[in-house]
C-alpha cells in the first residue's frame, strides 16, 4: 500500500502541537522503521494514519483514500486491511486465544462472522491456520491473560494475519518484552512481513535492531521528519542526534478521548 | 531552615477550631436530632413497656406453629420465583440502558443524559411505592412484585453496569476499531467480554436485595410470602407469623450463601 503524508499538523486540544508539517511518502512493499526520542510525535502519527485521531490539517493519503475526508465505512474498509501491533499486545484478556485471533476478521466480515459460536468454519479453519504460523495451535483454548508477554505479542499477529492485511503499523511491537522474546517477536514479524510482501511501518527505541531490520529508517523530532535514508547511509551520528534534548521534547502525548474511546 | 522557634510556630496545634461552615453543619444536624428525638416521642417509659409487650408477643409466638407450613412453603416459593423472574428482565434491560448511560459507549450527550435520568428516577422511587402503584395497574398478585422488582433492578443494575464500562481498559477496543470493527462490534467483542464478571456479581447482589425486597412487597398486596405475614399479624396468628419470619430468614440466608459462593468462583 501507497501512503503519503502532505503537510500533516496535529495538535491536541491542550494545545499542544505534536506534528507540525511532516511529509513523508512510502511505498508499497517498503520497510520502514521509524524512530524519535518519546514526545516526538511517532505514535500520533500512527493513530492519525488510521484515522484514530482526527487531524488538524494536512493530509494522509493511503493508496489514494484521503483520511482527512474518509467517511466511517471507507475508513473501516481501510483500517481492515491495516494490521496494528501494539506494545502493550490489546488483546481482549477475558476470552480465548482462538476467539482473539477470530477478530481479526471483525473489519470484513462483521461480528456474527467473527464470533467462535456463530462464524464459518472457513474462517475457524483460517484462524487456526494464522495460530500455527506464529507458532501457537497448541494453545488456542487458552484464555489470552494466562499467556506470557512474547506469546500475546504473537496472539496479536496471528490476528493481524486474519485480516486481508496489506500494510502493518508496529507501535513498539517489543517494547514490554525482555531482549529474547523481543527478538523473536521481531523476526516473526518481519519474516510474515517479507513472505506476505507487506508494506511495514515500525517504531523502535533499540537503534541496532532498526539498523537490523529496516530498509529504510525514518527519523522523527518536534513533529518532522529529521532523517531519512538506508540503514547504510545514516551515521551513528546522525542517529543519535535524534535524541538529543533539543528545544521542542515534549511529554509523551496520550491517545485523545477519539481514539481510545472506542465507539 | 527555620530556627527552633519558628519551627515550634509552624507546627499544627492539637485543636484547631471548626470553621464556620462546619459549626453550621454541625448545629443544624442537632436541631434536627433533638427536634426528631422529641417529636417520635422518645421515652425510657415508653421503651420499657415496649420491652414487656415484645416479651409478651414472644411468650404468644412460641413455639412456631407449624399446621400450615404447605401454605406458607408455597407463599415461600412464590415469592422467591418473583425475585428470579424480576431481576433476570431487570438485569436484561438494564444492559441497553448501562450502555447509553456509560460515557464511552453513549452515542451523545442528550442520549446519556436523558439515559442517566430515567435510571435515577427508577432507583429513587423505593420499590414499596412501584408496588403500589401496580397493585393498582394490574390488580393484587406476583405480577405487580415482578414489575416493581425490574423497576427496582433497573435502577440499581444499570448505574453498577455503566459505571464498570466507565472503568474499561479502552486499549483492546482501540486495537479491534484499528482493525476495521464497527461500533458494536468493539462492545460486543471487548468491553462486554471485560464487564462480564462484574455483572454477574452486580447481579447476584441484586438477587439478595429482591428476594429481601420481595418479602416486604407482600404487605402492600404484591404476592409471595408478605401477604401471609400481614395475615398472620391482622388475625394475631401469632405462632404463624413467627414461623413465617424465620422461614423468611433460613431463605435469605441461603440465598445470601448461594450467591457469595457463585461470585468468589468468578471473580
Amino acid at each position: 500500500m501507497h501512503i503519503r503524508v502532505d503537510n500533516l499538523h496535529k495538535s491536541y486540544p491542550d494545545g499542544a502541537q505534536i506534528l507540525s508539517g511532516l511529509n513523508l511518502e512510502i511505498n508499497s512493499g517498503e520497510g520502514v522503521v521509524l524512530l524519535g526520542a518519546n514526545g516526538c510525535g511517532k505514535s500520533t502519527l500512527l493513530r492519525c494514519m488510521l484515522g484514530l485521531e482526527p487531524i488538524s490539517s494536512g493530509d494522509i493519503l493511503i493508496d489514494g483514500i484521503s483520511l482527512s475526508h474518509a467517511k466511517t465505512r471507507p475508513l473501516r474498509q481501510l483500517r481492515s486491511r491495516i494490521g496494528t501491533v501494539f506494545q502493550q499486545f490489546n488483546l481482549v484478556n477475558n476470552l480465548s486465544v482462538f476467539q482473539n485471533v477470530l477478530f481479526g476478521r471483525l473489519g470484513n466480515d462483521g461480528l456474527w462472522r467473527s464470533l467462535n459460536l456463530t462464524c464459518s468454519q472457513t474462517n475457524r479453519d483460517l484462524a487456526m491456520h494464522c495460530l500455527e504460523r506464529v507458532g501457537l495451535a497448541d494453545l488456542a483454548k487458552r484464555r489470552t491473560d494466562q499467556l506470557s508477554g512474547g506469546q500475546q505479542q504473537r496472539v496479536a499477529m496471528a490476528r493481524m494475519l486474519m485480516q486481508d492485511v496489506q500494510l502493518v503499523f508496529a507501535d513498539e511491537p517489543i517494547a514490554s518484552l525482555d531482549p529474547r522474546a523481543g527478538r523473536e517477536v521481531m523476526d516473526l514479524l518481519f519474516e510474515i512481513v517479507h513472505e506476505r510482501r507487506l508494506t511495514v511501518i515500525c517504531v523502535l527505541h533499540q537503534l541496532e535492531l532498526a539498523q537490523e531490520y529496516a530498509q529504510r529508517i525514518v527519523g522523527l523530532k518536534a513533529g518532522q521528519v529529521l532523517l531519512d535514508g538506508k540503514p547504510s547511509d545514516l551515521s551513528s551520528e546522525q542517529l543519535h542526534s535524534l535524541y538529543n534534548q533539543g528545544a521542542h521534547s515534549q511529554p509523551t502525548a496520550q491517545p485523545t478521548r477519539e481514539a481510545l474511546h472506542a465507539v | 531552615m527555620p530556627s527552633d522557634r519558628s519551627i515550634q510556630e509552624l507546627m499544627p496545634t492539637r485543636f484547631a477550631r471548626p470553621s464556620i461552615f462546619t459549626w453550621v453543619i454541625l448545629l443544624t444536624f442537632f436541631a434536627f436530632f433533638i427536634q426528631g428525638l422529641i417529636g417520635a416521642n422518645v421515652s425510657l417509659e415508653r421503651l420499657m413497656k415496649g420491652a414487656a409487650n415484645m416479651g409478651e408477643f414472644m411468650s404468644m409466638a412460641t413455639p412456631p406453629s407449624v399446621s400450615r407450613l404447605d401454605v406458607i412453603a408455597k407463599a415461600m416459593w412464590e415469592t422467591m420465583n418473583m425475585a428470579i423472574v424480576g431481576v433476570t428482565f431487570g438485569v436484561i434491560f438494564s444492559l441497553p440502558f448501562a450502555l447509553l448511560c456509560a460515557r464511552n459507549t453513549s452515542p451523545n450527550a442528550l442520549v446519556r443524559i436523558v439515559a442517566i435520568n430515567i435510571v435515577s428516577t427508577l432507583r429513587t422511587v423505593p420499590d414499596l411505592i412501584w408496588a403500589l402503584i401496580f397493585v393498582v395497574a394490574v390488580g393484587l398478585g406476583p405480577l405487580a412484585g415482578i414489575l416493581a422488582i425490574i423497576m427496582d433492578t433497573i435502577g440499581f443494575c444499570a448505574r453498577f453496569f455503566a459505571e464498570r464500562i466507565e472503568e474499561i481498559n479502552p486499549k483492546p477496543g482501540m486495537a479491534l476499531k484499528a482493525a476495521g470493527a464497527s461500533r458494536t462490534s468493539v462492545v460486543v467483542g471487548a468491553i462486554l467480554p471485560e464487564c462480564v464478571p462484574s455483572f454477574v456479581a452486580t447481579s447476584l447482589f441484586s438477587v439478595e436485595k429482591a428476594v429481601r425486597s420481595a418479602v416486604v412487597l407482600g404487605l402492600v398486596g404484591a404476592g409471595g410470602i408478605g401477604v401471609e405475614l400481614t395475615s398472620a399479624m391482622n388475625l394475631f396468628r401469632y405462632r404463624e407469623a413467627l414461623t413465617i419470619i424465620l422461614v423468611v430468614l433460613v431463605v435469605v440466608i441461603a440465598v445470601e450463601q448461594v450467591s457469595k459462593a457463585i461470585r468468589s468462583r468468578i471473580i
